[in-house]
């Protein structure tokens, strides 16, 4: 050994065989080093991908460069984890590992010098161990936990159960004893007024009754039940409900009808994708409330697979390739609705939305025009007009309608703004049209005298007019006209309806009404003063101040532009050119396609790669699934749900839900959804109260005023009694029968999503993030080993060095290294 | 005679770096987007008669009024946004940001230009206000607007094509582009057809809206929160201005205390009235009484004045970044000392290298104070305290060198000193990309374990950064023909061996100095290697511990994990390469700049362009 270094002198090796030479091999650091520029690449093309240039503009990475996310690509199609647990890099590790093992043992002899690097790579192996253990029985998920629902029991004993989050709604009962209930608002702080709990803040449901008599509304209270009151109207258009207490002097208005703010138990979590692609399908027979799950194996996650590119659109860009898969999905469960049939899954599409189009070829007249408008100063906008549906043959703005005219003279009635009446004494040859004017009715001139028509003993004044008037399933348009027949006390008036359509029109005489009453021969209605003959003309119905006509022809069209004070403009459109409508070039529309006979066509459209938000993450995929059941296969676009909730009354607001109905040859109908395999946890768990922790200034509905959120959560094992509330924050886990709880999402404040819906205050549900972590311990005790192994080689083995050069000189007789150079 | 011209040199160098530094402090002329324009009272910054814009624009009258205008006692008031109270000062920065970028207006104070466009939005319109961040989508707005040119002059939007075409030229330099320019219907499509790739540029569109959002009076009024609850606690929202005086068509919204509320009114009144007048008097009287008045609402709950004029300092000091032309200044002096083996530039460079830290250093507490926790919360906190902590452990470590290896002594500094420079100057360059803003943590980053674990890593990325500059001087050396040595006992090992190393104990420059630079550049890389190596490690597995709890998993292969591990892989590969390779200096220098390599890669890329967990830090 040398004194100074401590190190052993080189021996002269013996020859080796192949055993030998392999084992030599992993005796050295150049295998060593050579493992871990191999892992170093690995881990770097998994984690980062490939950049490459393309275009000059390198020194600017985002404009300059684009990224190949190598295990997103076909045929690989891996998570992180998937990646970083792929064979290669499980031999990688394993080889390093016993690269370490053997060249520790072989070469690095066990003593204080060595100490070091022997701990670092005991902490090593350690670490290693402990990763096997924990990534092998890793399981992490999520799951929503709502914090009330309300349990609803009527008069009959039917009881439901009602989602506590705004606009979730549910119906109990039947025909007569029919009700419909509505969580109406949430309160996630309501003041407690009362002087025992005076000032303390409640999480507060307004659930909207309807019931045979009426409505009402039952405020229930989480925590204080004894508060529960009705609200019913009041009235008062200030304020349209109040306290039934007040005005009825009961709390209660319909004892019969009970609704209780409960726990809602969370039974499941569901796992994550980025540990692994966990899908399932989930299956039920329509009616029925629970899902049965099929867990899917082989299904890819990042790419977009199309069985035929005839069964998507593909906005902008060829139609891709044909790519199919071929996943088989079995039934695993007992209660699978559909036992021995098995399903597959045929496309995937990372990101698509099912989308309507109009094609040509529809058995039935249904035009349909697209539509481009462009206006100064303003976005170019695009509509789908169909003239049929009363709804869409309007523009989002109103300005535009599609109408369709059979004929040429109902086109060119479309074009008369005017009410006319035409008034006709064939026996005089005499013949008038009237304009009518508020001035020329007697509802809009009180003053108005009658007209007399010379010559005869008519003389008449028009009384009103309405237009559009809906009977039955027709619209019909109607003048209202005075007839007065002779002069002084001999004269008799009827009052003519002149109805657009003339085999309408008659005459209304209150005399002869009552005459119709004692005598039943007597004619009650039509025209009697038949010397007078009426039409009228209504002016057409002006829906939109630009109209477009299509027909009668089937690629003929006009646009009509209705000004005021003006007479309707009519201009030809021929597809694909624009039409200036303001004449000075400010609002041209441009006609694209017109399809007369148009049916809809339903399918899923492919967001191209730019256009994806890059949080939706699978929010928005979806499976084409081929099932055959007695007959000929079907198939269906099942979409992604992130949680299979059980009924629209499920809500989560953010959560979608919209199961696909499949219809089987045989006549059977299946429910279906695409979403995250699930594990039943041990302990169901409910939310018992779900807070915000504010900065300064209080939370004002943005993330940015949040300092934490803090989920109370209680288990249960058998439903009805549960555990104390226990608190989950950010960074503070809890632990319970073997997995931790962590607060990973919230629900936070939102808007109405649809006409008609609710806001919400937020905060009705927490997502809890579930794992488990075994291993962990070993994981960082191996780490904390290495840690001390570095410490000990970079600064304790120089120390140690020094004494043994200082012993081994002391030994020699010599005091200073000069003296023993 | 060689050393006094070395000494002229060095203090001329000297002269040359400190007089720079305080023209640096503010944004510097060449930001400026109207710098090199001479323009006549009246008369558009962008040429002659270019646009024929509303609205008076006098901008030599509204200079005047700019500097003339004292707003150092709003200085002092506070302002409740995002859940932290800042000063007005810091605030406006902020809100100026999104819409300027790193801008400014005609040199106004971020302050100046807030309250200018609240009170005065017609002086701002046709001005070039609205920055543009990426440069493709300028080309394309540039692009969109010379294919409209002919449009544009046939219209009367523009009168002189020339000018026009300077203007957009200065806008491509710039970004800064007028509001009506981008309404056009040429540069709306533009941006119509950026906003569809959400990839590459719609955030960029959006940022655009998001400007011309926040030019808009009623937004910069209705997020002037100033008015402290008079009878709230801190849980209680302050109001705005718009709310306590109300604007026309709004009524004010009911507060606590009628008396004050008529006070605020009367005040802020007369200030934007005297603001419109440009009467400067009326002004500063009505600043100064509102920064009298504001702290009176509710002096339980209004912030030390102290720290919002401190705060307020900060900011108008540009976040004290301009601290990078003294760290130049101890580089060139530093390098000077060790390459030429000369003492009294050595010691020179460390007086500079010293002032440099002491500036840094107080501008860190001053951070720290302000924002009453410690700066590591963002980009511009990690980058900055990153290399402070290099700059504290080079000054500590310089200390223990002196007493053991003289010879080294300078070179830690010098890495030091490089490593705060460039930090220092990519903060005060790319604002955008480290934004100086203060704000509260993100409730996950709210961990005692974060505050440990991040150190510790920004620490070891600091010694990593200046492990490759010693080892790029190493490099130097080589090429320049230097032999291949090395400390035969690595950094600390030489440290600890007393005479045993190979590194030579004299004084630099002294007989005894018998180290060559070589050996010296390669002893400095290992000390700091080592101490990366095991700060790195042990960063990464307190992120473990930080992440078991927080996302239920200590390692998730998140990209920022990968890569601080991909770092770490780089030294162990150092580590055994060292053991069997001949050149070990050649190859710890390599290896040492590839480390630092991987370890700005995972900063810049990874923080940048790959969204993973860590995507806020």
């Amino acid at each position: 050994m040398n004194p100074l270094t401590g190190d052993e002198p080189r021996r002269p090796r013996p020859a080796r065989g192949p055993l030998g030479r392999l084992i030599d091999l992993f005796s050295g650091i150049p295998l060593g080093v050579s493992l871990l520029i191999t892992l170093f690449v690995y881990s770097s093309i998994g984690s980062a991908g490939l950049w490459y240039p393309v275009n000059a503009r390198i020194w600017s990475l985002s404009e300059g460069w684009a990224q190949l996310h190598v295990r997103q690509l076909r045929g690989f199609e891996m998570t992180e984890f998937e990646w970083f647990h792929w064979w290669p890099f499980d031999l990688i590790l394993g080889l390093i590992c016993l690269n370490v093992v053997t060249a520790t043992l072989r070469r690095i002899p066990f003593k204080p010098l060595n100490y070091g690097v022997w701990t670092i790579h005991v902490g090593i192996l350690t670490l290693c161990a402990g990763c096997v253990w924990y990534f092998g029985t890793k399981l992490e998920g999520d799951a929503p936990v709502v914090r009330r629902q309300v349990r609803i029991e009527i008069a009959n004993g039917e009881v439901g159960y009602l989602t506590a989050v705004p606009g979730n709604a549910l119906q109990l009962g039947s025909l007569a004893d029919r009700w419909s209930f509505r969580v109406s608002s949430i309160n996630r702080e309501w003041p407690l007024l009362s002087e025992e709990h005076k000032g303390e803040k409640e999480f507060q449901v307004n659930v909207a009754a309807t019931g045979p008599d009426g409505l009402f509304i039952r405020s229930l209270h989480a925590h204080y039940p004894q508060y529960d009151e009705d609200l019913i109207r009041s009235g008062d258009p200030a304020q349209p409900f109040a306290r039934a207490v007040k005005v009825t002097g009961e709390k209660i208005v319909d004892p019969s009808v009970k609704m209780d703010l409960v726990y809602e138990p969370q039974e499941w979590m569901y796992l994550a994708h980025n540990i692994e692609k966990s899908w399932a399908l989930y299956l039920r027979e329509q009616g029925q409330r629970e899902w049965v799950q099929r867990p899917v194996e082989g299904l890819p996650l990042y790419q977009d697979y199309i069985a035929s590119p005839a069964d998507v659109y593909v906005e902008g860009a060829l139609p891709p390739p044909p790519s199919p898969l071929d996943v088989i999905v079995n039934p695993v469960e007992a209660d699978d609705p559909l036992p021995g049939v098995p399903l597959r899954i045929r496309s995937y599409l990372r990101y698509a939305r099912m989308r309507t189009r109009w094609v040509a070829g529809g058995d039935r007249l249904n035009p349909v025009a697209s539509v481009v408008l462009e206006s100064e100063g303003f976005p170019e906008e695009r509509f789908e007009l169909v003239a049929a549906d009363e709804r869409r043959a309007f523009s989002d703005n109103e300005l535009l309608q599609l109408r369709w005219a059979g004929s040429t003279e109902e086109r060119d009635a479309l074009g008369n703004v005017d009410n006319v009446l035409h008034v006709e004494v064939p026996s005089i040859g005499f013949s008038d049209d009237l304009l009518i004017t508020p001035e020329v009715t007697a509802r809009g001139n009180p003053e108005l005298e009658f007209t007399e028509i010379e010559g005869t003993p008519y003389s008449y004044r028009i009384d009103t007019l309405q237009n559009g008037l809906e009977i039955g399933e027709r619209h019909v348009s109607v003048a209202f006209v005075d007839i007065r027949t002779g002069t002084g006390d001999t004269a008799t008036m009827v009052q003519r309806w002149v109805f657009d359509d003339p085999g309408l029109t008659r005459d209304v005489d209150a005399h002869a009404e009552e005459q119709h009453a004692e005598d039943q021969d007597t004619p009650r209605t039509g025209v009697l003063e038949d010397g007078i003959v009426m039409s009228y003309r209504p002016s057409a119905p002006v829906q939109a101040p630009v109209t477009l006509v299509a027909g009668p022809g089937q690629s003929e069209m006009h646009v009509l532009v209705y000004r005021r004070d003006d007479e309707p403009l009519w201009s030809p459109v021929t597809i694909g050119e624009p039409v200036d409508l303001s004449g000075q070039g400010q609002l041209l529309l441009t006609v694209d396609a017109l399809i007369p006979r148009a049916r809809a066509e339903q399918r899923p459209e492919v967001v191209p790669l730019t256009q994806r938000e890059r949080d939706a993450q699978v929010q928005l995929s979806m499976v084409q699934v081929e099932l055959s059941a007695g007959g000929a296969p079907v198939t269906a676009w099942v979409p992604y749900h992130h949680y299979p909730l059980r009924d629209a009354n499920e809500t989560l607001r953010r959560f979608p839900y919209s199961p696909k109905l499949v219809e089987l040859p045989d006549g059977r109908r299946v429910e279906m959804i695409l979403s995250r395999q699930r594990v039943a946890l041990p302990e169901a768990v409910a939310l018992d109260d779900f807070e915000i922790v504010s900065h300064v200034g209080g939370f004002n509905d943005t993330v940015s005023s949040i300092r934490d959120w803090v989920s109370q959560i209680s288990f249960t094992t058998d439903g009805e009694s549960w555990t104390e509330p226990m608190p989950v924050q950010m960074n503070k886990p809890a632990e319970h029968a073997g997995l931790w709880y962590f607060q990973a999402q919230w629900d936070p404040p939102s808007a109405p999503r649809f006409q008609g819906d609710v806001p919400s205050q937020g905060l009705n549900y927490t997502v809890l993030g579930i794992a488990n972590r075994n291993g962990v311990t070993v994981m960082l005790l191996g780490a904390a080993i290495a840690v001390l192994g570095m410490i000990y080689a970079f600064y304790f083995k120089p120390v140690v060095r020094r004494r043994i050069q200082q012993r081994a000189l002391m030994a020699a007789g010599v005091t200073t290294a000069k003296d023993a150079a | 005679m060689i050393i006094s011209r070395r000494c002229t040199l060095l203090v001329a160098t000297l002269a040359l770096l400190l007089a720079a530094a305080p023209a640096a402090a503010p944004q510097s002329a060449a930001q400026d987007p109207h710098a090199g324009h001479d323009h006549a009272p009246g008369e558009h910054p962008t040429g002659e008669g270019l646009v024929a814009f509303p609205g008076p624009v006098s901008l030599e009258g509204g200079r005047a009024f700019a500097q003339a205008v004292d707003l150092e006692p709003f200085g002092r008031i506070a302002v409740h946004t995002q859940g932290r109270l800042k000063s007005f000062e810091s605030h406006a920065s902020s809100i100026m940001q999104f819409v300027l970028g790193p801008r400014r207006y005609q040199d106004q104070t971020p302050g100046f230009t807030y309250l200018d466009m609240a009170f005065r939005p017609e002086r701002y319109v046709g001005e070039d206000v609205i920055f543009v961040k990426n440069k493709a989508l300028r080309v394309s707005i540039v692009d969109g607007l010379l294919r409209a040119e002919d449009d544009l002059l046939t219209r009367g939007f523009i009168t002189n094509r020339s000018a026009f075409e300077a203007r957009l030229a200065d806008f491509m330099k710039i970004g800064l582009i007028s509001e009506d320019l981008l309404l056009t219907d040429e540069v709306r499509g533009v941006l119509a057809e950026a906003s569809r790739d959400l990839i590459k540029t719609a955030r960029f569109v959006e940022m655009i809206e998001g400007a011309l959002a926040w030019r808009s009076p009623d937004v910069l009024l209705g997020n002037l929160r100033i008015a402290a609850p008079p009878e709230g606690d801190e849980n209680t929202p302050w109001s705005s201005v718009i709310e306590v005086i109300g604007v026309p068509g709004r009524e004010p919204a009911p507060f606590a205390d009628e008396g004050l509320q008529r006070a605020l009114a009367a005040d802020w009144v007369a200030l934007r009235d005297a603001w419109r007048d440009e009467d400067v008097l009326g002004v500063n009287t009505a600043v100064a009484r509102l920064g009298a008045l504001l702290p009176t609402f509710n002096a339980a709950l209004y912030p030390d004045a102290a720290r919002l004029g401190w705060e307020s300092w900060y900011f108008r000091a540009n976040n004290m970044t301009w601290i990078w032309l003294i760290y130049l200044g101890s580089v060139v002096v530093l390098l000077m000392g060790i390459v030429y083996r000369w003492p009294r530039a050595l010691a020179a460079g460390k007086v500079v290298f010293g002032i440099a830290f002491g500036f840094h250093t107080f501008a860190l507490a001053l951070r720290w104070y302000v924002s009453q926790r410690w700066p590591n919360s963002n980009m511009f906190e990690a980058v900055t305290t990153a290399a402070w902590f290099g700059s504290v452990s080079a000054v500590a470590l310089e200390f223990w060198i002196a007493r053991r290896r003289p010879s080294w002594k300078g070179v830690l500094s010098l890495g030091a000193g490089v490593t705060s420079m460039i930090a220092l100057m990519a903060a005060h360059y790319l604002p955008m990309a480290l934004n100086a803003s203060i704000g509260n943590m993100m409730p996950v980053l709210n961990d005692i374990w974060l505050y440990i674990h991040t150190n510790v890593i920004i620490w070891s990325y600091g010694f990593i950064f200046m492990a490759a500059t010693s080892g790029l001087l190493y490099l130097g050396w080589r090429v320049f023909g230097g032999a291949p040595d090395y400390v035969r006992l690595g950094g600390a090992g030489t440290l600890m061996a007393g005479d045993g190393g190979s590194g030579g104990s004299g004084r630099i420059g002294s007989p005894e100095d018998t180290a060559s630079i070589g050996s010296v550049f390669d002893g400095v890389t290992m000390l700091l290697m080592e101490v990366s190596f095991v700060m790195l490690w042990a960063g990464i597995a307190m992120g473990a511990i930080w992440a078991d709890h927080s996302w239920g998993r200590p390692w998730g292969w998140d990209p920022k994990e990968v890569f601080a591990l991909n770092t770490f892989l780089v030294f162990a590969v150092l580590v055994h390469v060292r053991k069997k390779a001949k050149d070990k200096g050649l190859w710890t220098a390599l290896l040492a700049v590839v480390g630092a390599a991987v370890m700005m890669f995972n900063w810049v890329v990874i923080n940048f362009h790959i969204v993973g967990l860590h995507s806020y830090a």
